[in-house]
């Protein structure tokens, strides 16, 4: 498979030829990146208005359905962040969304790689390292891993609603999976057991690699973080979160900042329809987090 | 396989992704997908993408892409109705596949709200082809009902359909159903696009059959309450002209999001088969040169 950059169309053209380029310039512009058979989808919110120039800000999907229900939620951060003057990279993680790959591709190193990928593509885009990785659910987790590692790890890390305990979420997605497929089928018969060795967790596929990389990730394997790292878990229990990240083996040292935010979205819900599509108020919170960097 | 970036629209503000064969079949139209509710292009659990890369192995172009204000497209500035903004925004980007491929035939391939706008786009623009419609408009028969409550008792445990008798017995003292028999809350599209009167959809589907356009349904098994039987079509059109030209599939093995793998791949071998044979179709229908 091979995914192309966009060429240049028509309406492009016509930009150019009314002289509002520069204006087609600060519109969120998709783009693919990534090595070659390992290509990623993109969506780049430029900074606009007068504050243009901050730091730019990297958004670190969830997985699964959580990332498709959240979609909406990240778009209107990105343009808060944007509108803000902080640029902005959402992106797919290979074998998700509108990237190259199939679900059963996806394994957390490689998710962790497309990070670093994405945060060198986001320099690269804006002219500076993004200040501030904002990760949701099993995204947080993995914006925790690389910065852990990266040699040039962000100034902030944003860890929202994180999953800190893999066996546990293992479990959440398995239960939620089967309440959907009765609600979801009407008849419990019409049900169809999947395949063995891959699970299916909300209409995709968890290879057995990837289950047991979730698996394996517990509060007392997580590596620990940059002393200088600004850390901030935003949940409804932040406050125990980060009480329980500290009495770990080698982040005792860590300053963790909880931030106890409560919102009506449900990530795992399954339900078109239904519900909330943006937590509105949660958002104007955690641009407003971001804003405070220097 | 290729997959490239489109924007298309005023100042290029919708956004989509058009995937392409290696090797492309003669004549052989775009399908184009979009979102089911407010779900982005993915499709519920990356559906279209599953199938946009099936399809270009079987030698087909698609282009999946955001109806304004959804998913990475922006909104639109004028408001209109929801259908009638769905229709214009797929009418542009068959504009931008027309200038920038030369492609002049589609098909649609909708869910939900998806069905419900290919349905009006194929009733609109004759450049659609044919539409695959998934969970779209439906009718019910005199046995919809009847049927859908033997298939939830039959469902249940004996101690389910001993209390259903129960309930209904005089002076029956009200026993709670467990979550298997419970009838599941109304399916949103009704309230939000209702079905056109029947006999409208009537004239409709009559006057695509006229014109040769390819219409398939399917309705899958979390529509019990509104479609519980497998002779459900041919009950309530059995008697008209385009009903032997018309397909509608009942498939109580997948359900409304396609949120088992089984589901997915029956959805996607069903579209991609449909799209195929609709090409085979075509080409004999061509005189030949």
């Amino acid at each position: 498979m091979q995914l192309e950059h966009p060429d240049d169309g028509e309406h492009q053209i016509d930009e150019r030829a009314t002289g509002r380029m520069s204006e087609a310039l600060r519109r969120p512009r998709p783009f693919l990146f990534g090595e070659p058979g390992r290509s990623l989808y993109g969506m780049l919110h430029p900074a606009v208005g007068g504050q243009a120039g901050k730091p730019s800000v990297l958004l670190c999907n969830p997985f699964g359905q959580e990332a498709i229900t959240a979609h909406r939620t990240f778009r209107v951060l990105a343009d808060r962040m944007a509108r803000a003057g902080h640029s902005a990279l959402r992106f797919d993680y290979y074998g998700t969304g509108e990237s190259g790959g199939e679900d059963t591709d996806v394994t957390l190193a490689g998710m962790c790689d497309d990070v670093e990928t994405a945060s060198r593509q986001l320099a690269e885009e804006t002219g500076q390292a993004p200040i501030c990785w904002i990760g949701l659910g099993l995204g947080a987790m993995l914006a925790w891993m690389v910065a852990a590692r990266a040699t040039r790890p962000p100034a902030r890390l944003l860890l929202w609603d994180p999953v800190f305990d893999g066996p546990a979420y293992l479990e959440t997605l398995r239960q939620q999976h089967a309440e959907a497929c009765i609600k979801s089928l009407s008849l419990p018969s019409a049900r169809v057991r999947p395949a063995g060795g891959v699970m299916e967790a909300l209409g995709f596929a968890l290879s057995p690699e990837l289950q047991n990389d979730i698996a394996a990730m517990t509060p007392e394997r997580l590596p620990p973080l940059p002393d200088q790292l600004d850390t901030i878990i935003v949940a409804p229990s932040a406050t125990e979160a980060a009480g329980s990240a500290t009495s770990r083996r080698g982040l005792s040292s860590h300053k963790f900042r909880p931030i106890e935010l409560t919102h009506e979205m449900s990530w795992m819900n399954e339900t078109i329809h239904d519900g909330t599509v943006v937590p509105a108020a949660a958002l104007i919170r955690l641009a407003g987090l971001v804003g405070e960097v220097p | 396989m290729r997959e490239r970036i489109v924007t298309f629209g005023p100042e290029g503000s919708l956004v989509g992704v058009l995937t392409m064969p290696e090797q492309s079949r003669a004549n052989a139209p775009i399908v184009l997908m979009t979102n089911a509710g407010v779900l982005p292009r993915q499709g519920p659990h990356r559906l279209n993408v599953r199938l946009a890369r099936a399809l270009a192995e079987a030698g087909l172009a698609s282009l999946r892409f955001d109806l304004s204000g959804r998913g990475d497209s922006r909104a639109a500035g004028a408001g209109g109705g929801e259908l009638t903004q769905a229709v214009a925004d797929f009418q542009l980007a068959m504009d931008s596949m027309q200038q920038t491929a030369g492609v002049e035939r589609f098909l649609v391939f909708g869910i939900c709200s998806g069905a419900v706008g290919a349905y009006h786009l194929l009733n609109t623009d004759g450049r659609v082809a044919g539409a695959f419609m998934v969970d779209g408009y439906a009718y019910a028969s005199r046995w919809t009902t009847p049927v859908c409550r033997i298939k939830r008792a039959m469902a249940g445990s004996w101690s389910d359909r001993w209390h259903a008798v129960r309930r209904r017995l005089p002076g029956a003292v009200a026993v709670p159903s467990g979550n298997v028999t419970a009838k599941p809350p109304p399916r949103a599209p009704d309230s939000v696009f209702p079905n056109p009167d029947v006999t409208a959809f009537r004239a409709s589907m009559q006057s695509l059959v006229n014109r040769g356009a390819d219409v398939a349904m399917v309705i899958t098994g979390s529509e019990l309450d509104y479609y519980s039987y497998a002779g459900q079509f041919r009950d309530v059109f059995g008697r008209d002209a385009f009903y032997n030209k018309v397909r509608c599939d009942y498939c109580p093995d997948i359900d409304h999001t396609c949120i088992t793998k089984h589901a997915q791949n029956r959805m996607i071998d069903l579209t991609r088969a449909w799209a195929v044979a609709h090409l085979t179709r075509s080409a004999a229908a061509q005189p030949e040169s």
